[in-house]
């Protein structure tokens, strides 16, 4: 091929400038998650090669960059380890693209960064696909795709020049049909080839599985998505809402949790059961854990789950994807269908020896006053009910003898220390209890229920003998309103801080139903979906014939329309003012009545027109021999008097042809 | 046959308009899409790359926004390259021009190429240059220079050019072939270091150069012709005989640069000779004269004459000169 001078190849500090701005936006939104001496490495890799660029410098020296490079890679796997895991890849891929600017020195090299970011930003997609995303999408692959149109068309003027950038932006509008086609129609995988794709997590959000003081309280504050449900039929009432998740079993006087076996239980829907069962699809944000929330009392398990013993959906993998499912419900007083053993009973009444002592002999005292375990529950809410009690989303932080402290000092809180101190006084009593923790309530936003995470809820299950376990719910006698109406009737009377209030909570749930159908049309698009789509135009099966064509007629479409496209955005040429005031100058004899040619050349227009009215030969010569002085001679300034005296001597004409019209 | 001209034939056939560099072409020329090459160049091929790699990842994920990433640079590169082929096609070659050089220079040619819509980034590219205009606004005709080694006196064709373009986005290129017919007159190499101008050896270069000039230098017999203001009326009237002044403005040797005299076996090393002598001789501003067989300059110093002698060098021997 072609010698060709190493020169041309360069980078100038224009494209330089789109680089650096390329390789930033793509690891920004990764930086959070990457480790903190990262920033500090974008931050100098890309001053020390902006200067480089301005002063005309040398680039660092390459054993410079070596050592930085190895650096960086031993500080990578000396502190995540050398596992092939997402953590690491993904820092590695970052790392290299910021430090291969240090040696984009040429087209090609800085070709390569600028494609690389492509994948960087696609990385970002494994993470959460959140609808705010896709405004981060575009922007970065117009300022991407800019880059690459800057290192192909570099005019080494303003860095942002708008024209140029409506040329990219036109370019990738002309490509979107294309896109969206192409995501509509292109074959999907029912399943991962390799891999899971729960393997993207985003840490642990949401209610887990032991609780603590405080654990909840954290929750009160977010008002971001637990999950959506749509129901079948009619939405139960809000008092019946009480969304199920971890069971907790064990106290050791501050914390409480889970039960770690994994014992299921099979459960059997009898003809007796269709007509109470409540069917309903959950979509269920990612938390990073294993639990499903479902209905009190869940019936079935759905796919990829189990239903534990104890009445918990717990799946394989964590759900690091937004997740759906159906479940189906019943509503009853009583659940029997666990098989309790002595061990259980015995755990389920353990209590940590010499904690609330004061509690511990309350109860002793009453339970001599009544004769049932249910007597003694109604007793206890009872006091709850009455005794000064409140609720409150910031009650003061108990130590040590926690049951006894909140219930003969403080006398506030919120469902974590109702449920927790009725459990506790349930197995003083010697009755088996434990907490559930999940979600009660729920918002009506549009079609369906909204579940927040200011919804997280803590209640008591007590196991009544020869009838199986009833839900009590102490917080309900504080504070009705929280399970009758959902938590949200209680943030409306009192705020938890001063950005709380009821515009912001309407723009949430607002955002929220588009986010759910964000969720419902693209994120979750899928096999399933596509071949209903695939349907819809006649292909029962989506198979290679029905690919081949669809496919093959998409990019047939896209074609002419990205021709049509193209012709309209054809770069046109501006008109110029001259040719603007020579076209005035022949219609003016035009429309008086020459018959000459519109695109003669003016000297020969002329030559007809003083032919045509000899007595504005003066003026039609001043007018000819101005006009190609101003457009030919360079000298001239240009712009200021064009149009003023051109225009002068056009005005006459008319004037003058007037003037004849009158004569004869 | 021959395998090649075989091949020609065959291609001919099947792609007439694609094989229209074999011959050149009259300008003006507009250039037709029916001859537009299109391929991806090397930084398209890696982006398409990172794009499999991207499809591969997001599909295997199921990762909408990943799949809605990798069609986005998909719908880019499907109109990347339809632009990059409306960025060449209709533009027009009006004309060339070109310039004499010496061989051993590089020839330049000039093209003169017009945009009816406007164009970027249009690159010409030969065997050894590599020139691009940035723009070409519509309507408007701009100059695009490009060079051909030489390495022989004589008619220079401007020869195969590619004309280039990888406007918007540098992932597709769009070329088309076309052969020039515009000639460059290459001029013999001059030698490079020629033996000093020839003065006195010959008979014929040993006549003085006789200019009127301002500059009094002697008296001679009167020829018929002299101006009757020149005779020496002093002088004449001393010795009976017409004697006129004469004034000479420079002095020197009339010069004859007889192909025929130079003492060297080869024609092109005569001819190089030649060539350095009518350089050195123009640059003195002498009167001097080129012989060749078949040609004979007459006595000039004059630019046009240095000129007219420089391309009887140049095509010396050839039919078409």
């Amino acid at each position: 091929m072609a010698k060709i001078q190493l020169t041309k190849y360069l980078l100038s500090s224009k494209q330089i400038f789109w680089i650096l701005l390329s390789v930033t936006i793509s690891v920004l939104p990764h930086l959070p998650r990457l480790p903190l001496w990262f920033p500090i490495l974008l931050i100098g890799v890309i001053l020390s090669r902006w200067l480089t660029a301005i002063k005309q410098t040398k680039p660092l020296p390459k054993v410079i960059i070596i050592l930085i490079t190895l650096t960086a890679f031993i500080t990578i796997v000396y502190f995540q380890g050398f596992k092939l895991n997402r953590e690491i890849s993904v820092t590695i891929l970052a790392a290299m693209t910021v430090l291969k600017i240090l040696e984009t020195n040429t087209k090609r090299d800085a070709w390569m960064v600028v494609t690389l970011c492509y994948f960087v930003i696609l990385t970002r997609f494994f993470y959460s696909q959140d609808l705010l995303l896709v405004i981060y999408l575009f922007l970065s692959v117009l300022i991407i795709t800019h880059t690459l149109f800057i290192l192909q068309h570099d005019n080494k003027k303003d860095f942002i020049d708008k024209r140029e950038l409506k040329q990219t932006l036109g370019l990738l509008a002309t490509g979107l049909p294309l896109a969206v086609l192409f995501f509509l129609f292109f074959p999907r995988l029912g399943s991962p080839i390799w891999g899971s794709p729960d393997f993207f997590g985003n840490g642990k959000t949401g209610i887990g599985d032991s609780m603590s003081p405080g654990s909840i309280s954290q929750l009160f504050s977010d008002d971001s998505t637990a999950f959506r449900a749509t129901f079948k039929g009619t939405i139960p009432n809000n008092s019946d809402l009480y969304w199920r998740g971890p069971v907790l079993w064990d106290f050791d006087g501050k914390t409480w949790n889970t039960d770690k076996r994994s014992t299921s239980l099979q459960t059997f829907i009898t003809n007796n059961d269709t007509d109470s069962l409540i069917s309903y699809e959950v979509e269920l944000e990612p938390t990073g854990q294993k639990y499903l929330f479902a209905l009190d009392y869940v019936k079935t398990a759905p796919a990829d789950s189990t239903l534990k013993a104890d009445q918990q959906l717990i799946t394989e993998n964590d759900i690091n994807q937004l997740r759906h499912y159906t479940a189906l419900s019943q509503f009853k007083t009583y659940n029997s269908n666990e098989l309790l053993s002595p061990e259980d009973f015995a755990r389920l009444k353990y209590l940590p020896p010499s904690f609330n002592p004061k509690t511990k002999a309350l109860i002793q005292q009453w339970k001599r006053q009544v004769r049932s375990p249910l007597e003694l529950i109604n007793k206890i809410l009872t006091h709850f009910a009455t005794d000064e009690f409140y609720y409150s989303y910031s009650p003061p932080l108990l130590m040590g003898d926690t049951v006894d402290q909140f219930l003969f000092e403080t006398k506030s809180g919120f469902c974590e220390h109702y449920a927790s101190a009725f459990t506790v006084m349930m197995r003083a009593a010697g009755i088996p209890a434990r907490i559930v923790t999940g979600y009660q309530g729920g918002i009506l936003n549009k079609d369906y229920l909204l579940v927040k995470q200011s919804d997280a809820h803590a209640w008591a299950e007590v196991w009544i003998q020869n009838k199986g376990w009833l839900r009590v719910d102490p917080t309900s006698a504080v504070s009705p309103l929280r399970v009758e109406q959902g938590s949200q009737a209680l943030i409306r009377q009192n705020s938890r801080n001063w950005l709380d209030n009821s515009w912001s909570r309407k723009l949430g749930e607002r955002y929220d139903t588009i986010r759910h159908n964000w969720n419902k049309w693209v994120r979750e698009y899928n096999a399933t979906k596509q071949k209903a789509i695939f349907k819809v135009i006649g292909f029962d099966s989506v198979n290679g014939r029905a690919i081949i064509i669809v496919l093959g007629t998409i990019i047939l479409i896209t074609t002419l329309l990205v021709l049509f496209f193209l012709y309209i955005n054809r770069p046109k040429r501006k008109q110029s003012p001259y040719d603007k005031i020579q076209k005035k100058f022949k219609q003016l004899f035009l429309k008086n009545g020459l018959t000459a040619e519109e695109n003669l050349g003016i000297l020969e227009f002329s030559k007809k027109a003083t032919e045509y009215s000899p007595q504005s030969e003066n003026s039609i010569q001043q007018f000819t021999t101005l006009y190609l002085r101003l457009r030919f001679a360079e000298t001239e300034n240009k712009q200021v008097n064009l149009d003023n005296r051109l225009l002068k001597i056009i005005i006459k004409i008319k004037n003058e042809l007037r003037t004849k019209g009158i004569k004869e | 046959m021959k395998p090649a001209s075989l091949k020609n034939k065959i291609g001919k056939r099947l792609f007439p308009n694609l094989m229209l560099h074999k011959k050149a072409e009259s300008l003006p020329l507009s250039i037709n899409w029916r001859r537009v090459f299109i391929l991806p160049t090397k930084p398209g091929l890696f982006f398409g790359f990172i794009c499999l790699l991207m499809l591969i990842a997001s599909l295997n994920f199921n990762n909408n926004m990943g799949l809605m990433l990798t069609f986005l640079l998909v719908g880019i590169a499907q109109v990347a390259l339809y632009r990059v082929f409306f960025n060449l096609t209709s533009l027009i070659i009006k004309g060339v021009t070109t310039q004499p050089v010496f061989a051993g220079d590089e020839a330049q040619f000039t093209l003169h190429i017009k945009a009816i819509t406007t164009k970027y980034d249009i690159c010409v590219q030969t065997n050894h240059t590599h020139n691009c205009l940035l723009e070409i606004p519509a309507d408007e005709t701009k100059p695009l220079p490009f060079s051909q080694l030489t390495t022989k006196r004589g008619w220079l064709e401007g020869g195969k050019i590619k004309l280039k373009t990888s406007y918007p986005f540098g992932l597709f290129y769009a070329w088309i072939w076309t052969r020039i017919d515009t000639k460059c007159l290459v001029y013999p190499k001059p030698e490079n270091t020629p033996p000093p101008l020839p003065k006195n050896e010959f008979n014929e270069g040993n006549k003085k150069i006789v200019k009127k000039g301002e500059d009094f230098h002697g008296l001679k017999a009167y020829q018929p012709g002299d101006s009757i203001r020149l005779i020496a009326w002093k002088r004449t009237a001393q010795t009976g005989e017409l004697i006129s002044r004469e004034y000479q403005q420079t002095l020197g040797d009339k010069l004859l640069l007889d192909y025929a005299q130079v003492r060297l076996p080869n024609q092109e090393d005569k001819l190089s000779r030649l060539t350095a002598w009518v350089m050195s001789a123009y640059q003195q501003q002498l009167d001097y004269c080129l012989k060749l067989p078949g040609f004979t300059s007459g006595y000039d110093c004059s630019s046009q004459h240095h000129l007219s002698c420089l391309k009887a060098l140049a095509l010396y021997g050839e039919n078409n000169g």
